[in-house]
């Protein structure tokens, strides 16, 4: 690694003042998992780094009145087992458990992931299907995010260079509403080949609300909108499970890599989003 | 740059001056001599660089020195007994020929405790979820997964005497 | 099968406590006063010319103690088996990856920058990546145009190919005549299976620590399969004195042979031309590069069968590629390689030819099996295959043909001690190929299996040396290397059986070519055969010592005792007995005074072991067949390996899962039955990565996946259950061998490519020839099968 100097502020604020007084020299680090695999690769060469990951007052799980509130420094070890989570969002608990590795996931953090914006991250899909939104917080204030919208380009987000991620928050689901996410990958927990998270909700059987995002097959996390609205108004049959899966496939963008060639990143991401509609779908029903 | 950094490991007090770009790996390894924890990959894969931070199992390589101020770190060299005593968990992996070429051992072993520290009874399956960031080559995993299965038992039986 | 106290008992490690503490020191736990560390220059070009080399800024960068390049190290070309490289690229580089500086600085990062700052001139050179293309008699690239002239190892000399410029060897065999053996087939079968190429990737990467002596000599530490064979390298192409290099191998995290000689000399140069210690440690980019990779065979097999399935006629060509900068014992695998195909099966007609190419490619050596399994890949494919055909059950399809004791293999050597049959039963027991599992959901199950041959190298020795100390302990030396496969265990059960002692009182010395005798290197399975025997000689000449030193003064002949549970006893009465301890002058029990020396010098006992080799004829391939007929060989022993798994493939992915695996393996006779599983159990996940994951991806000579992460080697999540793996074991005992004892370790990964290729054809009909069954390929195969399914 190229040597640099190494800032703790003591408070939030201090952290953004920092960052904007560093401007285009420092970076902030959180858990420094993804980070310091580039850093050793040469891959940046900032002049500072800006730990925030000591900062209690990012560190939380708080049930609202309306939904969850998780701070950007919670690690995604603390996710997978908090029994709010595991409750509310199990699914979220579950994709955890695919996330890289216990050591890993005892030292990351959620908001440097989402920060990171890997597009084969996991956190991603999960996270937007369930309608999640960010806090962009600097010494101009703090902004609210959709998720939906907060991945630019392949691992560009929409904060500003001054910003930090500073919570996300869910809401709460409806009755008879559910997720599901899988993944696809070599090993249980490389990086995806292809991976899907839905969200259903049912009344009467029928479909009311459908959120599918997938991961590891564009640049960003893909919101298949077109193939999530096929869906509204219906009953989840194998027919439409199958139409919804082929339509989902044309709204995505994949590049072949070492690995996998873009066709089978095609038929992979058909092959989940079918299996996770039809999981999200029995959840919702229990 | 060089900086003063306090840390504390296997119970004791260390000052000692690295960059802050040194992992916590190359301080333990440099600065403090504990060669116990071994670099594998250098790219947070392999896990041999395994410790403990607060309890839970970390990769060294993958984490700056500096992120461990403040913290206790636990390495394979502070799992034993004062007097020299076998951690239940080492006895199993011996007893269970957990290990041939020992390189990943540490790693494992550590990694393996902060697993029972969390689940004391883990079944198989979890076992192999827990230990997923630790490769070996030499071993298949079998014997290491029989050791880890082994040793809640001898750890009863240790905190029972 | 014979019980004996130690041997044949799964005695716990004796280098346990070290390891699981911690304790046990590796290469990079070495640290020497004033150490600098070294970094190399690699040069990005596959082929290419050095124009000019400039290093007088990295020089400047304070920190920076030593540079080198082509231009300082000595002329003398090094090589195992073709001497074909310098310390460092002189005019042309051959590979990317082929190191042309190197830099030692006070730390790691400092001779990293130094790196940077070298410029370096190339003049790109026209380069070949394929093997067939590189081995015709006019390639795009002639790799090294000066090959004739280069030192060769002497069995290869006879077998350069002088048409075909970048072949750099060309084996034969010859017996019977295939083309009359096709006449009269009812089957001619004939395919071409190709494998990928693949790394050790052993978690400590490869480690070298020199310091230079004071006389101008050197000692090394480092992690290696071999110290004489480093040494007399280093000897000659440093122009130094054999006694003059000192070889140190602590514990070694992994080898499975790719750490033979890679870079010692290059560290070795350096702490001489630096005057200071030295560290040279790979990253695991250069471990991709310069680390050894295994060969990616390409087998065209050709096969003629009789319809009630007596094998008449076989052919094989084997095109081995190495790496461009170096064959790296390539020229010895494409030769040895053959034997894969001649110790199981009876074929009256058989045609051999392999060939060693160079190519601008990474590093390729020795891995596990040494070109055998993926012979036997293409081999057991193929014999399935004929069995499907012929609608024979594939079991007796190959039991029928299988040698037997005393007959003769295909290079003449009379079989013994071949327990195929019994390690074929076991896993066909274990599988049941013949029950078929119910599919769940999207996955089909299937079942496979083969069984290979993995022979041990000859001519070699061993040499191995015990002394008897005060307190009646057992020191061991022996020149092997501990590379986690538990040699120094089996040594110190052995000894502990020979003098009747429990195996705590052994204490086996770690590796130091000062003072460990001869050993030819821990590699081809050899070390238990040979050093064993060395051992139980070695043992039996101290025991005649003592009992030598006890006769004179029970006054009986030598010959009326023995020795056993440390002490020397008269056979015909056993309470006649001294004490060890007493033989030594100032022992005083009651004060708990140890003596000091025996009254005429240490108690010691040296044995060696040589495994004769008859020579192969270069053209037929075969031994004389009179010396045959007097059971003399030209290999050691073969261990027999039969693998079965049964796997579930989903057939909307095609991703394949193995549920069981089931080894079973002829050692000979087992030391340890822990340690054997270890080898099985290890081979498995090994295979298992070999068949379905592992791959290092190189384009125009460029390694893609460099690194753990995208090199994809097996981790917990992808074995199968721990209740579903059988290691077993049928020992058939050899006359030879220690206890019986042969080896085993490098048939761990033989077969089980086949056995899941052959599962999955079984559960999904698609028959793949190339490796790796990756999930995409596979579901490939399963759309070109099935269209629109």
């Amino acid at each position: 690694m190229k040597p640099f100097g190494y800032l703790i502020p003591k408070s939030l604020a201090r952290a953004c003042s920092l960052l904007s007084e560093y401007e285009g020299q420092a970076k902030i680090i959180a858990g420094g998992q993804s980070m310091l695999p580039q850093l050793k690769q040469r891959l940046i060469s900032p002049e500072f780094l800006i730990e925030i990951k000591h900062l209690k007052g990012l560190q939380y799980v708080k049930s609202d009145r309306d939904g969850l509130r998780i701070g950007a420094m919670t690690t995604h070890r603390a996710i997978e087992s908090s029994l709010v989570i595991k409750k509310k969002f199990p699914l979220l608990a579950e994709m955890e458990t695919r996330l890289a590795d216990s050591q890993v996931r005892n030292w990351g953090t959620i908001g440097g992931n989402l920060s990171h914006a890997d597009p084969t991250g996991d956190p991603a899909p999960a996270l937007i299907a369930l309608g999640a939104q960010v806090q962009a917080t600097s010494v101009r204030g703090s902004r609210a995010i959709p998720l939906e919208d907060f991945f630019l380009d392949f691992m560009t987000t929409a904060l500003a260079d001054d910003e930090i991620l500073t919570e996300i928050s869910i809401p709460y689901l409806p009755p008879h509403t559910a997720g599901a996410y899988y993944k696809e990958s070599v090993r249980p927990n490389d990086s995806a080949i292809a991976s899907a998270a839905v969200v259903i909700g049912l009344a009467g059987g029928k479909v009311t609300r459908a959120d599918i995002v997938l991961g590891g097959v564009g640049s960003t996390p893909i919101p298949a909108k077109q193939a999530a609205q096929l869906l509204i108004g219906k009953k989840v049959t194998a027919g439409l499970v199958e139409q919804v899966g082929a339509a989902a496939v044309a709204e995505i963008r994949p590049t072949s890599d070492m690995h996998s060639s873009e066709e089978y990143k095609r038929l992979i991401a058909k092959v989940v989003v079918e299996q996770m509609v039809n999981a999200a779908a029995r959840r919702a029903e229990a | 740059m060089k900086e003063r950094l306090n840390l504390r490991v296997n119970g004791e007090n260390y000052e000692v001056f690295a960059e802050p770009s040194s992992t916590l790996v190359e301080v333990l390894r440099e600065e403090l001599n504990l060669t116990g924890t071994k670099t594998g990959c250098d790219s947070g894969r392999c896990g041999a660089c395994s410790v403990l931070i607060d309890g839970k199992a970390v990769k060294s390589c993958n984490v700056l020195a500096i992120q461990a101020r403040d913290r206790e770190i636990t390495t394979i060299e502070g799992l034993g007994g004062r007097n020299g005593e076998l951690h239940p968990l080492q006895e199993a992996f011996i007893e269970n020929f957990a290990f041939q070429c020992g390189f990943c051992t540490p790693g494992m072993i550590i990694a393996s405790k902060a697993l029972l520290d969390e689940n004391p009874s883990p079944t198989e399956e979890e076992v192999k979820a827990g230990l997923e960031g630790n490769l070996c080559r030499c071993t298949g995993y079998v014997k290491i997964i029989e050791a880890v299965l082994a040793a809640p038992g001898k750890i009863q039986i240790r905190s029972a005497k | 099968m014979k019980e004996y106290a130690t041997v044949g008992k799964s005695a716990l490690r004796v280098d346990g406590v070290e390891k699981v503490t911690g304790k046990a020191i590796y290469t990079d736990d070495v640290r020497l006063p004033r150490m600098l560390q070294i970094k190399v220059l690699r040069s990005p070009h596959p082929h290419a010319r050095i124009i000019k080399i400039d290093t007088s800024q990295a020089e400047k960068l304070p920190g920076v103690r030593c540079v080198i390049t082509g231009k300082d190290v000595p002329d003398k070309r090094i090589g195992l088996n073709v001497k074909d490289e310098h310390i460092l690229a002189k005019e042309v580089v051959r590979a990317v990856g082929h190191a042309v500086a190197a830099v030692a600085a006070e730390t790691r990062e400092i001779a990293e920058e130094a790196l940077d700052l070298i410029e370096v001139d190339y003049e790109p050179l026209p380069a070949v990546f394929d093997a067939e293309e590189a081995m015709t008699t006019n390639p795009p690239a002639i790799i090294h145009p000066d090959l004739a002239n280069y030192g060769y190892m002497l069995t290869f000399t006879k077998q350069q190919d002088r048409d075909r410029p970048n072949v750099f060897n060309h084996s034969k065999i010859r017996l019977g005549d295939v083309e009359q053996g096709f006449r009269e087939a009812d089957l001619v079968m004939e395919n071409r299976f190709t494998c990928q190429k693949l790394q050790h990737a052993t978690i400590e990467p490869h480690s070298y620590v020199a310091q230079p002596e004071a006389d101008g000599g050197l000692t090394m530490w480092f992690g290696s399969q071999a110290i004489q064979v480093p040494k007399v390298h280093l000897a000659r192409v440093l122009g130094l004195h054999p006694s003059k290099i000192r070889l140190i191998v602590p514990y070694v995290g992994g080898g499975f042979g790719g750490k033979m000689f890679r870079d010692e000399a290059l560290t070795a140069f350096m702490a001489l031309k630096a005057g200071r210690p030295v560290k040279l440690i790979y990253s695991r980019e250069e471990e991709f590069y310069r680390g050894g990779t295994r060969v990616a065979t390409i087998v065209k097999i050709k096969d003629g069968v009789k319809k009630d399935g007596t094998l008449v006629a076989r052919q094989i060509e084997a095109i081995l590629p190495s790496g461009g900068s170096t064959e790296s014992v390539v020229a010895f695998i494409s030769r040895n390689c053959m034997y894969a195909a001649v110790g199981l099966y009876r074929i009256p007609n058989f045609q051999w030819d392999s060939y060693g190419v160079y190519v601008n490619g990474p590093v390729t050596t020795s891995q596990r099996g040494f070109g055998s399994p993926q012979i036997i890949w293409a081999i057991e494919s193929q014999m399935t295959m004929l069995a499907e055909k012929l609608g024979l059950d594939p079991v007796k399809f190959r039991k029928m043909n299988f040698l037997t004791e005393g007959e003769k293999n295909l290079i003449g050597e009379r079989v013994h001690s071949i327990g195929a049959e019994q390690a074929l039963d076991d896993v066909v027991n274990f599988i049941k190929p013949g029950e078929k599992s119910k599919a769940e959901g999207a996955w089909r199950k299937g079942k496979g299996f083969a069984i290979g041959a993995k022979y041990s190298e000859a001519p070699t020795v061993s040499m191995a040396t015990v002394k008897v100390i005060e307190d009646g302990s057992i020191v061991v030396y022996h020149g092997a290397q501990e590379i986690g496969q538990g040699c120094d265990t089996v040594f110190a059960q052995i000894v502990a059986e020979e003098f009747g002692v429990p195996i705590g009182r052994i204490r086996v010395v770690l590796s130091d070519s000062l003072v460990v005798p001869y050993d030819h290197g821990t590699q081809s399975s050899r070390s238990t055969y040979h050093v064993g025997n060395a051992l139980i000689s070695a043992c039996r000449a101290a025991k005649r010592d003592l009992c030598a030193r006890v006769a004179k003064g029970m006054r009986v002949s030598p010959d009326d005792l023995d020795v056993k549970g440390g002490v020397v006893y008269l056979k015909s009465n056993p309470d006649q007995k001294m004490d060890i301890p007493s033989l030594f002058l100032g022992y005083r029990p009651e004060r708990e005074q140890w003596g000091f020396f025996a009254g005429e010098g240490e108690i010691t006992g040296s044995g060696v072991y040589r495994q004769n080799s008859i020579p192969q004829d270069y053209e037929t391939g075969q031994i004389d067949p009179k010396l045959a007929d007097e059971d003399k060989r030209a290999t050691a022993f073969f261990e027999y390996t039969a693998k079965a798994v049964e796997v579930a493939v989903n057939v909307d992915t095609g991703q394949v899962k193995v549920l069981r695996f089931g080894c079973s393996t002829d050692m000979g006779q087992p030391i340890n039955p822990k340690l054997c599983e270890g080898q099985a159990e290890g081979g498995m996940a090994m295979g298992i990565g070999n068949a379905l994951f592992e791959e290092v991806i190189v384009e125009d000579g460029v390694v893609k996946n460099p690194n753990m992460i995208d090199y994809i080697v097996p981790s917990m999540g992808v074995i199968p259950p721990v209740h579903e793996v059988a290691s077993l074991m049928a020992p058939a005992p050899h006359r030879d061998g220690p206890y019986g004892a042969k080896g085993l370790g490098e048939g761990g990964v033989l077969g089980i490519d086949v056995a899941i290729a052959d599962a999955v054809y079984d559960a999904v009909g698609v028959r793949i020839k190339d490796l790796p069954l990756t999930a995409e390929k596979v579901l490939r195969a399963l759309k070109e099968k099935q269209p629109g399914a």
